[in-house]
């Protein structure tokens, strides 16, 4: 009796382990499980750490899905890109229908990736920052001119505040700019040399501690204790800021439905306004809200584009 | 006349009960208090050392951790802190950080400054650590160094790019959940052990009652077994006062005790006889006294009768028609000498020639003369005489007297049936009650009936016979034990059931300055 009880507990495993890949495997839709690209709003972010933005970023992409369902979406999923590159990519197959990143990516996005800016995003409850660019109080740089020769300390590539910037700050000053491997290497003469150090400590970390001679952050975290420590500040100066960017871009695929497009903005910019909405923007790299592009946005947004020119190399 | 005996006593048994429960109530109470101190002292120190031994296991565990935790995670700094990646370095501190019990976590330059201190605001970046702690942390820059302060462990690990120092790691393990460990491990034997010793004196209390009953139970029927011998003891010597020698104390034990009741039941035995052969003597001694006293009278009288029909006999030639009579009467005038002879020798009015003899001698003289009426009754006599039997001074011919006069009774009583018996024995012998003197011990034991009971009191006495008045006088053991006494020596009669007749006769080797004539 026990045999046989174990042989039907086995049967009916089987049957419920195999059903769904048989019926993967026929194209049959065994239930509601299985969102459709038509009913999912997907939302893009490049990173190399999806795990620490997933969850982040879901909540937001379901808020935004549940308040879409009149336009046929029903679900809300999250996209991870490397690079730029892929996420263009992406864009350009229709992969993705909203994609959130700086400034400068977010053009790229643009430009290259059939994408078009949707609203500003008010990261960290910021609309608007600059780039700050600091040195050593003991060091010889007293102005961007003094940095031919020397060694500068960027955040990562993607970085608007921490790279695109300042380098277009350091070019529109004259000097040429290369990438160096590593903060014991030495530019040519009359050149800058850069090197990512992957966050902003480390940045201040490098130029207090002379590893370099110059560093660049947003004047957002140029405040932050966590990533400026006082004692480290007390020995620096800002050489330079940039004008005031966006702080962050939303932008859209370009052939997303209209409909959608038109309803997702809506939902999107009374999103501060709904508990739910704020508890999604909470999440969504603490975002106070979002809105358009007008005014001083605006102009920012035109200093962006203006400043690609310069970086564009860099940029791609 | 009063009763020497106080009114009001405690019994033996009490007091024997009351010292026993006394000496166990000291001893378990002793004992109880002993452990009680003991076991409270062993138990705090069994405490503190575990709890000591506990803390420092915990501290080498922490301190293995430690160890442990700070070499993997210098070895995963080499790289950010090579590159300066501050959040690499960050991420990785507030990873250990996450650890238990780790209160603090430092990287810091080969100077001893501060490069992350793993904390969001990072107030101690760029900071230099003055204390003792942190200076030795920071000079430990080939090993692992472990540092144990009142409430924290602190490891410091140099974080080294094979020969290049890049810097080091701090790690600040807090103590206090160990102390907290210890603590409640502390609480929780301390627990256990009041329960322990709760338990304990319960135990010890009801082992105290247990043994103090005990002790009562064992005490009374110790006592008891002790009293009860001297209770029949203090009965039997009571008895004995009132001059009843007839009562034995019926306990069988091989112990003091038995051996208490032995000697009393001798003495008891030996008193009796005492008291007899003293009644004896004393009777004897009246009668004998009497008996002299009429013997001396009728002596006179009668030597002249017996004088007088002696020469009548011999001096009448005529024929006398009275002649036969008067022969007669000169035999009765004989016998009756003879008897008063006999009753001098009993009353010791007669000398006696004392000198160191053998008693072969007498003895040989006796059977010799004795020897038609042994072989006419089949009398068999055996003798046993010790070879080393000393010389003793008597006279012999009162010994030879003694000797005959017992022989010829114990052949008379075995009436001449055949396979009589008589065994003569002598040895030198000791008397407990004069370990000083030595004596000379002689035995006459028939096979004969032996002598009734009732009987046995009366044969010393002087003219008592069971023989018929034709057949004796009733002196020969009279006279026996006149002359025994005349040398200071005993004659005891016994007839143990079954065996005959045994005349039990001691006599001094040596005799006084003035030996008896009475």
């Amino acid at each position: 009796m026990g045999r046989d009880l174990t042989a039907k507990q086995l049967s009916i495993f089987a049957i419920f382990l195999f059903l769904p890949i048989l019926a993967a495997a026929e194209g049959v839709s065994v239930s509601t499980a299985v969102p459709s690209r038509q009913t999912t709003l997907i939302l893009g972010k490049v990173t190399l750490e999806p795990k620490k933005h997933y969850k982040k970023y879901k909540k937001m992409a379901d808020y935004a899905a549940s308040r879409l369902g009149e336009v046929g979406i029903k679900y809300g999923t999250v996209i991870f890109a490397k690079s730029n590159k892929e996420m263009i990519q992406l864009l350009k197959e229709g992969r993705i229908d909203w994609v959130t990143d700086s400034p400068f990516s977010a053009l790229l996005f643009c430009e290259k990736g059939d994408a078009e800016v949707f609203l500003r995003k008010w990261k960290k409850g910021e609309a608007m920052y600059r780039s700050v660019i600091f040195v050593h109080k003991g060091g010889n740089v007293r102005a961007l001119k003094d940095l031919a020769g020397k060694t500068f300390a960027m955040e990562d590539p993607g970085s608007a505040s921490s790279f695109f910037i300042p380098l277009a700050m350091v070019k529109q000053a004259g000097i040429a700019t290369i990438e160096l491997p590593s903060f014991r290497e030495k530019p040519p003469t009359g050149t800058m040399g850069y090197i990512f150090a992957d966050d902003e400590l480390s940045v201040a970390t490098w130029v207090f501690k002379g590893l370099t001679d110059a560093g660049a952050v947003s004047d957002e975290r140029w405040r932050s204790k966590k990533d400026i420590p006082l004692n480290f500040k007390n020995d620096m100066e800002i050489i330079a800021q940039s004008e005031e960017f966006p702080r962050s871009i939303e932008v859209v695929r370009k052939n997303l439905d209209p409909n959608l497009k038109e309803k997702l903005k809506k939902v999107l910019l009374e999103a501060h306004e709904d508990p739910e909405g704020q508890e999604a923007l909470r999440s969504y790299d603490k975002t106070a809200k979002f809105d358009e592009f007008t005014g001083k946005a605006k102009e920012g947004l035109d200093r962006v584009k203006a400043m690609m020119q310069i970086i564009r190399k860099e940029l791609e | 006349m009063t009763d020497p005996r106080p009114k009001f006593a405690f019994k033996l048994s009490h007091q024997y009960t009351a010292v026993i429960v006394s000496v166990v109530l000291v001893v378990v109470t002793t004992l109880a208090v002993t452990l009680f101190v003991n076991s409270r002292k062993i138990l705090k120190d069994l405490t503190k050392s575990s709890v000591t031994l506990s803390e420092k296991d915990l501290l080498d565990q922490l301190k293995k951790r430690a160890e442990l935790l700070a070499g993997f995670a210098a070895e995963d700094l080499i790289t950010p802190l090579y590159q300066f990646q501050m959040n690499s370095i960050a991420d990785k501190l507030k990873t250990l950080k996450n650890q238990e019990d780790v209160v603090y976590t430092y990287v810091y330059d080969p100077s001893g400054r501060i490069l992350h201190d793993g904390t969001k605001k990072s107030a101690l970046i760029n900071n230099v650590l003055e204390d003792g702690t942190s200076k030795r942390a920071v000079a430990s820059t080939t090993s692992i160094l472990v540092q144990i302060s009142s409430n924290t462990l602190d490891v410091a690990a140099p974080i080294r790019l094979e020969d290049q120092l890049l810097g080091g790691l701090r790690i600040g393990f807090s103590l206090s959940g160990i102390k907290k460990e210890i603590g409640t491990m502390n609480a929780e034997l301390e627990t256990l052990g009041n329960t322990g010793v709760g338990r304990s004196r319960k135990a010890v209390l009801i082992i105290t009652l247990i043994l103090v009953i005990l002790g009562i139970m064992v005490s009374l029927v110790v006592a008891r077994g002790l009293s009860r011998p001297i209770h029949l003891l203090s009965d039997f010597a009571r008895q004995l006062g009132d001059g009843n020698y007839d009562v034995q104390i019926p306990i069988q034990r091989q112990d003091e005790i038995g051996q208490l009741v032995h000697a009393f039941n001798q003495m008891t035995t030996n008193l009796k006889k005492a008291t007899a052969m003293l009644i004896q003597a004393e009777k004897l001694a009246g009668i004998g006294q009497m008996a002299a006293g009429v013997a001396h009278e009728i002596a006179k009288p009668l030597t002249a009768i017996y004088g007088y029909i002696q020469i009548i006999n011999r001096d009448s030639a005529a024929p006398n028609p009275h002649k036969e009579k008067l022969q007669i009467v000169e035999q009765q005038c004989a016998r009756m000498a003879e008897i008063l002879d006999n009753i001098r020798t009993f009353s010791r009015q007669s000398k006696s020639k004392l000198e160191p003899i053998d008693i072969t001698r007498p003895l040989k003289e006796a059977l010799m003369l004795l020897e038609p009426q042994l072989l006419k009754n089949h009398v068999t006599v055996t003798q046993q005489i010790d070879d080393n039997l000393p010389k003793f001074t008597a006279d012999s011919n009162q010994i030879q007297q003694v000797l005959i006069n017992l022989i010829a009774n114990a052949t008379d009583a075995m009436g001449g049936k055949a396979g009589s018996k008589i065994l003569v024995s002598a040895r030198q012998s000791r008397d407990k009650r004069y370990p000083k003197e030595n004596f000379i011990e002689i035995i006459i034991k028939d096979n004969g009936p032996g002598i009734p009971e009732n009987v046995i009191g009366k044969i010393f006495d002087p003219f008592f016979t069971t023989k018929g008045e034709d057949k004796g006088t009733g002196l020969g053991l009279s006279v026996t034990y006149g002359i025994i006494k005349s040398h200071h020596g005993t004659i005891t009669a016994s007839s143990p059931p079954g065996e005959g007749a045994v005349f039990t006769i001691t006599l001094p080797i040596t005799q006084p300055q003035n030996p008896g004539t009475a």
